[in-house]
């Protein structure tokens, strides 16, 4: 598989849903609720995203808590986590280190003109409770920093739960599953091996257009391929009849048709 | 000619001279004093006492005992060690290897290389195989497996060490890994 990022369609969605946060100045709306079902490269964008702008990234724990989770923030950010540097303790304490890491970074990004935001992977567990939904309200509001909170199906129902900080949501970017085209620029841009479009279709019928099944397919497709080279523009459905292909969420696994059946379709 | 460096070596003394002073009494800009002083710093001829106060160091003190003259220009090699630039690949990695924890180079390299980028893969395994020695990554027995034939897979690595957010550089020089963000340099033991 080659090692590229592809620029997916929920990849630019995303992007325009930060390039607008920017746009909007001192306006206090600074939470991005990024939410879809698994499998659809929520923390894959979001992470290679984190790690070239050198954000925060901290992944949501199913028993955090406000004091617990700023504890996360002032490690990712401090100098020496080697060695035993103690925390501030208590909450108050706490949360102005928090603030003042926070003011710290996102004046040494804007010096450089780049962008700063913590992002929150698994917020379904922050939004289930509402003191991790206040805190990070408070960090958002006072810090002017941006908080992404990404999550599933859930994140969004729980938030408008909580009417003021559903009215600080700047922005929902729904993550949705690759259309036919989605599914040939990923092939194209990933597969080592040609895929021709009756294969394409097929692998974005079987997948679903699901990231996590569509890389399966990929190892699949190149791991015959690499050893039954295929002749023309690309390996077709009939050059891998009868193969494997991934495995279905409920771990049945998913063939191409065999010979005769791709014959009659 | 008397360089602006030798005036000020010579004006100053055990006791901690103010640049505001050295100013005056030399009759120049306190920028121009500054720089000149910040490169006498660099030849370990003056130490800054404290912001804006200078005084001589023992090396110092046997120049002006010696009476030699400084010339201006360049004393030898740079050996500072340079800082990651905020969006370098290695930093960028770095950055990813702190998010990710457990990863491949191929992993790796989809995660921080974008088109303008040259060998991201060779440089990401280099940088990676100098945190081994170094103890901040260790790899895994077991290999991610590829799909080509013969192929040997991926090795996985784990980070073992997460030192802070600025990336650790490697220093052919001192043979070591340098943490800008402790100060601290990290020999590396070859495997």
């Amino acid at each position: 598989m080659k090692p590229v990022f592809v620029e997916t369609r929920n990849y630019n969605v995303f992007l325009e849903a930060i390039d607008e946060l920017d746009d909007r100045g001192s306006d206090e709306r600074r939470l991005i609720i990024v939410d879809g079902l698994p499998g659809l490269g929520k923390t894959t964008i979001l992470s290679r995203w984190a790690a070239n702008e050198s954000c925060i990234y901290l992944r949501g724990k199913s028993e955090w808590t406000s004091y617990w989770l700023m504890a996360e923030l002032l490690t990712e950010s401090r100098q020496q986590p080697d060695e035993i540097v103690s925390l501030p303790h208590g909450f108050e304490a706490r949360f102005g280190a928090c603030l003042a890491m926070l003011a710290e970074r996102r004046r040494a990004a804007s010096a450089i003109g780049a962008q700063f935001a913590v992002v929150i992977d698994e917020a379904d567990y922050v939004s289930a409770k509402s003191k991790l939904v206040d805190t990070v309200r408070d960090l958002a509001d006072l810090s002017q920093v941006p908080f992404i909170l990404v999550g599933m199906g859930k994140i969004r129902a729980n938030i408008t739960r909580h009417p003021q900080t559903a009215s600080r949501i700047a922005k929902y970017v729904r993550f949705e599953p690759a259309d036919l085209d989605g599914v040939k620029q990923f092939l194209r841009e990933k597969c080592e091996i040609a895929v021709a479009p009756d294969l394409a279709s097929f692998v974005h019928r079987t997948t679903g257009g699901f990231n996590r099944e569509l890389l399966g397919a990929i190892k699949s497709i190149e791991r015959f391929g690499y050893r039954n080279p295929p002749p023309g523009e690309g390996m077709t459905l009939r050059d891998m009849a009868g193969q494997h292909l991934i495995n279905d969420r409920q771990g049945q696994p998913i063939s191409v048709p065999a010979i005769a059946m791709v014959a009659r379709a | 000619m008397t360089t602006v460096q030798t005036r000020i070596l010579y004006s100053l003394g055990d006791a901690c001279v103010l640049i505001g002073d050295l100013a005056a009494q030399l009759q120049l800009p306190r920028d121009q004093v500054g720089q000149a002083a910040a490169l006498l710093i660099g030849r370990g001829l003056v130490e800054r006492v404290e912001r804006g106060c200078f005084q001589l160091t023992d090396a110092g003190r046997a120049v002006v005992a010696r009476g030699e003259v400084i010339e201006t220009g360049v004393t030898g090699p740079n050996r500072a060690l340079r800082k990651p630039r905020r969006q370098s690949i290695r930093q960028r990695a770095w950055n990813a290897m702190k998010i990710q924890r457990t990863f491949t180079i191929q992993a790796l390299t989809t995660a921080v290389s974008t088109a303008q980028d040259g060998d991201v893969e060779e440089n990401l395994r280099r940088y990676c195989s100098e945190l081994c020695k170094a103890g901040i990554l260790s790899r895994s027995k077991r290999r991610e497996p590829g799909t080509a034939p013969g192929s040997n897979g991926y090795a996985v690595f784990t980070l073992a060490r997460p030192l802070g957010p600025l990336a650790p550089v490697y220093s052919r020089a001192r043979q070591a890994i340098h943490d800008f963000n402790s100060g601290a340099d990290l020999p590396c033991i070859p495997n």
